[in-house]
């Protein structure tokens, strides 16, 4: 059965300060080849000893489950479900590194322990001793919102009343190349970036509630923008909210023929002038789209959203016409 | 066997990533595998610095037993090496 499903706490590294603060109206541009993250001490989260065997993807995944849970007051968890594509890439590079610097002799097993896509959501685990549900969701450009489909399933079948979730990947320099020779970021096209956002979902609001999740949809190679627009259309539908009710697209388009076409009197925000260009960069969508919900000010400033207070928030990506994903936000009171 | 004990700690430094930790701060008489110890290295550390002694200075071990013994510390460590390497 259908449910509404609440964002309880959340927490956002990005390349924007998101992580102590709501981001500011002062935006810091891509460093070099790509946007990287403003990573917080992560010290404060996590032991010194434990630290030093985790590469940048698995601190930024758990200094933000360890906020978000904060943020939602620390609930006890029933799942625990991570979206990412790249995965832990830095430690799969430096495992590969070493078969071929050593040749496949001496092979350590940090590296290879920790390269495993499902390193982040098992550490979490670990850490808050959480032997729930526990899922990865490798699905290229809809990973993220794969994890949130899971996430609403089990809120529906009555299995979970809180639940984890995640998108998250992190960029190197060699993953940058060897995005470019196989024309997955076209060089000039859209900078590259990376990102870890995290949510405290709940069946239940909370005085700290940001939004509700009215609605998650995808599409595999639509076969033409009809069909897009009829997707958004059912998933606006599911959730009874008309289409002059959205106030806000975030969208992940260079070009906005179908945002406009649908929803010509919206305010836009292209978030990845912010985040840059990730598999999982609806998660930091949400995360920002929530906080403006909630009525944060500064955040809505940065992402030039001019309507008063907005009520629903679209986030809709394209991913070179192949993946399309459609999140849907709702305030609350809404 | 001061100057392999002071490259041995630049070379478990590296290995093990131990961010923040200088070689002067290592004690070669330290127990490296003791929980509550400043290092408190555990058992994937032990595979890591088993690596660094093939890889670096052509020892293989394979007694489980004779490990503990060449692990206990710094100077064990640097002992043994002097003692079997070619």
């Amino acid at each position: 059965m259908k449910k509404n499903i609440y964002i309880n706490g959340l927490s956002n590294i990005s390349p924007q300060e998101t992580f102590y603060q709501p981001m500011g109206a002062t935006i810091a541009p891509p460093q070099g080849a790509f946007f990287t993250c403003q990573e917080p001490n992560y010290k404060e989260f996590i032991q010194k000893k434990l630290l030093r065997r985790m590469s940048r993807i698995v601190r930024m995944g758990l200094a933000t489950a360890h906020k978000a849970l904060d943020d939602a007051n620390n609930p006890s968890l029933d799942a625990i479900i991570s979206g990412t594509a790249w995965g832990c890439v830095k430690d799969t590079e430096k495992f590969l590194e070493t078969i071929i610097e050593n040749k496949e002799a001496y092979l350590t097993p940090t590296a290879f322990v920790q390269s495993t896509h499902n390193t982040v959501a098992g550490q979490i685990a670990l850490l808050h001793h959480n032997n729930c549900y526990n899922m990865s969701y490798v699905q290229g450009n809809v990973s993220f919102e794969s994890a949130l489909i899971d996430a609403m399933l089990l809120f529906y079948d009555n299995k979970a009343n809180n639940i984890l979730v995640n998108g998250i990947d992190e960029q190197t320099e060699k993953l940058g190349i060897l995005l470019e020779r196989l024309e997955c970021a076209k060089a000039g096209v859209r900078v590259m970036g990376e990102g870890a956002a995290c949510f405290i979902l709940s069946d239940q609001p909370t005085p700290n509630t940001y939004a509700k999740v009215a609605g998650v949809n995808m599409l595999y190679r639509p076969k033409d923008k009809t069909a897009v627009q009829q997707s958004i259309q059912h998933t606006l539908q599911e959730a009874n909210i008309p289409l002059e009710a959205i106030d806000v697209v975030l969208t992940g388009n260079k070009t906005l023929a179908i945002e406009k076409e649908l929803f010509p009197t919206a305010d836009y925000s292209q978030y990845k002038t912010l985040c840059g260009e990730y598999p999982t960069s609806t998660a930091f969508a949400m995360a920002v789209g929530a906080q403006v919900l909630k009525g944060d000010l500064p955040t809505k400033t940065a992402l030039g959203i001019h309507k008063k207070a907005p009520k629903h928030i679209l986030i809709y990506n394209n991913h070179q016409d192949i993946n399309h994903s459609i999140i849907l936000l709702s305030k609350v009171s809404a | 066997m001061e100057e392999l004990i002071e490259k041995l700690k630049v070379q478990i430094i590296k290995q093990l990533n131990l961010e923040d930790v200088e070689p002067d701060e290592i004690d070669p008489n330290e127990m490296l595998f003791d929980a509550n110890g400043e290092l408190g290295l555990d058992s994937i550390d032990a595979l890591e610095l088993i690596v660094l002694l093939d890889k670096e200075y052509g020892i293989k071990i394979k007694n489980q037993d004779e490990g503990k013994k060449i692990f206990h510390s710094l100077n064990t460590m640097a002992e043994y090496i002097l003692q079997h390497q070619n």
